[in-house]
């Protein structure tokens, strides 16, 4: 017997709380609430593992190797000479060529373009040569000559033109994916200061640079002799700069990525023409 | 009757045999019928969702009470929040849907404090044990008996002779 047993009490309780609702139309309408709460349910589910799948390529996409990279084209095989060359102002000119045998060469910067005279990588223009350089075969058409530093190849940063060539920014646009396309396209005027002195007989030292931009990065050029070297490039993520030997001619094209699967473009072409002047064509297809 | 509850295992059998009865008792406990079956109703939905894992306990309908508590008290705090920021605002209040059965003793029940009528109601109308009301509203059984004297005493006091002991 419990000390709060009130018989009384519990029953005014219990009248009040009256009859209760009909257990049987009760439970229907618990049924209906548990078909919604499993249909709401499952709809979180399926929302939950959509927003979880999009991030997931997301975060795929975003990781990516987006670092450019110098790699000879299919026709340069791994003995082709990639030659970058290094001008300084004032008609001095030094310039190297190394054979490279990775096609790919990551992460280092290319060497420096001084406009007063000062050569990079501490060559000094006296002719003194710095470790394991290659001296160059090439013959000279300035005052002082000098072997530079062995090959940092280029990758990301764009270096100032000399001879008072201006940079052109590139286009921040978004490029097509690619696959490196043979330049069949319609050729359009470059968009930068290469500067093909028109001439009917051209030296066969002749030099020449040149800067083009296009939407898949900045490259700069150097013609010497006809051999037709990179001095320095910046291409875009998912850009990779080709230098192709048979062709002497350099492309920036864009890598197929997740996003970006349809066509492709090459965006960037130099050649030497014809009369033995340097070509720079912004190439779209 | 918790020897009982474990041999129920059907969420049906077990729904027939309680809702009822807390539905109320709840209803004695807030004094509105339509808050107390909705509470209970949804206790009800979420233990049919994970009735997997709460069939394992020792006491599903007691878990299920719980819930259907709390679920009575967020509604009594969403009312509270809407009634001042309805006070704030100074528009007129909205026109309270009282129950039908608020006569002398639901007056009465209505001053006393909620934890007093929790305890009133699951014992003397949901019939559990002073210790079943205890691990119920997660007080001790101290507080309980404490509880029930108190709302006892109120309510024989405005009953007068009607609630005494016979």
């Amino acid at each position: 017997m419990n000390e709060f047993d009130d018989s009384v009490l519990r029953d005014q309780l219990q009248r009040l709380g009256g009859h209760g609702p009909d257990e049987a139309s009760a439970y229907l309408a618990l049924q209906q609430r548990v078909g919604v709460a499993k249909r709401r349910r499952a709809a979180a589910v399926v929302s939950a593992l959509g927003v979880t799948l999009i991030i997931g390529f997301a975060a795929a996409a975003y990781q990516q190797p987006s670092s450019s990279r110098l790699v000879p084209a299919s026709g340069g095989g791994d003995d082709a000479v990639v030659t970058v060359a290094s001008t300084v102002s004032n008609g001095n000119t030094t310039s190297s060529s190394t054979a490279i045998s990775t096609p790919t060469i990551n992460g280092n910067t290319p060497n420096g373009n001084t406009p007063n005279g000062n050569t990079p990588n501490g060559n000094t223009p006296n002719g003194n040569t710095p470790n394991g350089s290659t001296p160059s075969t090439a013959p000279q058409t300035g005052t002082d000559s000098t072997t530079p530093s062995p090959i940092d190849v280029p990758t990301t940063t764009a270096h100032t033109v000399p001879h008072g060539h201006t940079t052109t920014p590139a286009p921040a646009t978004t490029a097509p994916p690619a696959v490196p396309v043979v330049t069949s396209a319609p050729v359009v005027p470059p968009t930068t200061s290469a500067a093909p002195t028109p001439s009917s007989s051209v030296p066969t030292n002749f030099i020449e640079d040149a800067t083009v931009s296009s939407s898949g990065g900045t490259a700069t050029v150097h013609l010497q002799d006809g051999v037709l070297t990179i001095v320095s490039y910046s291409a875009f993520a998912d850009h990779d700069c080709v230098v192709d030997p048979p062709s002497k001619r350099v492309r920036i094209t864009c890598r197929p990525t997740l996003f970006n699967t349809i066509g492709n473009t090459s965006h960037l072409d130099f050649s030497i023409g014809p009369d033995g002047h340097l070509v720079a064509l912004a190439t779209e297809s | 009757m918790m020897n009982d509850i474990r041999m129920v295992d059907d969420l049906e059998s077990l729904f027939r045999a309680h809702h009822g009865r807390l539905v109320r008792a709840l209803t004695v406990a807030c004094g509105n019928e339509q808050i107390a079956a909705d509470a209970v109703q949804v206790a009800f939905v979420k233990a049919h969702l994970k009735w997997r894992s709460i069939m394992s306990y020792d006491d599903p309908v007691g878990w299920i009470r719980r819930v259907a508590i709390n679920n009575m008290r967020d509604e009594h705090r969403r009312e509270s929040r809407k009634q001042r920021v309805v006070d704030r605002l100074g528009a007129e209040p909205e026109v309270q849907v009282q129950a039908p059965q608020l006569d002398e003793v639901a007056a009465m029940l209505a001053g006393l404090p909620r934890q007093q009528r929790l305890s009133l109601a699951l014992f003397y109308v949901d019939g559990l044990s002073v210790a079943e009301t205890a691990a119920t509203l997660g007080i001790s059984e101290g507080a309980v008996k404490f509880h029930l004297h108190q709302g006892r005493s109120t309510l024989r006091g405005q009953l007068g002779e009607g609630v005494h002991h016979e």
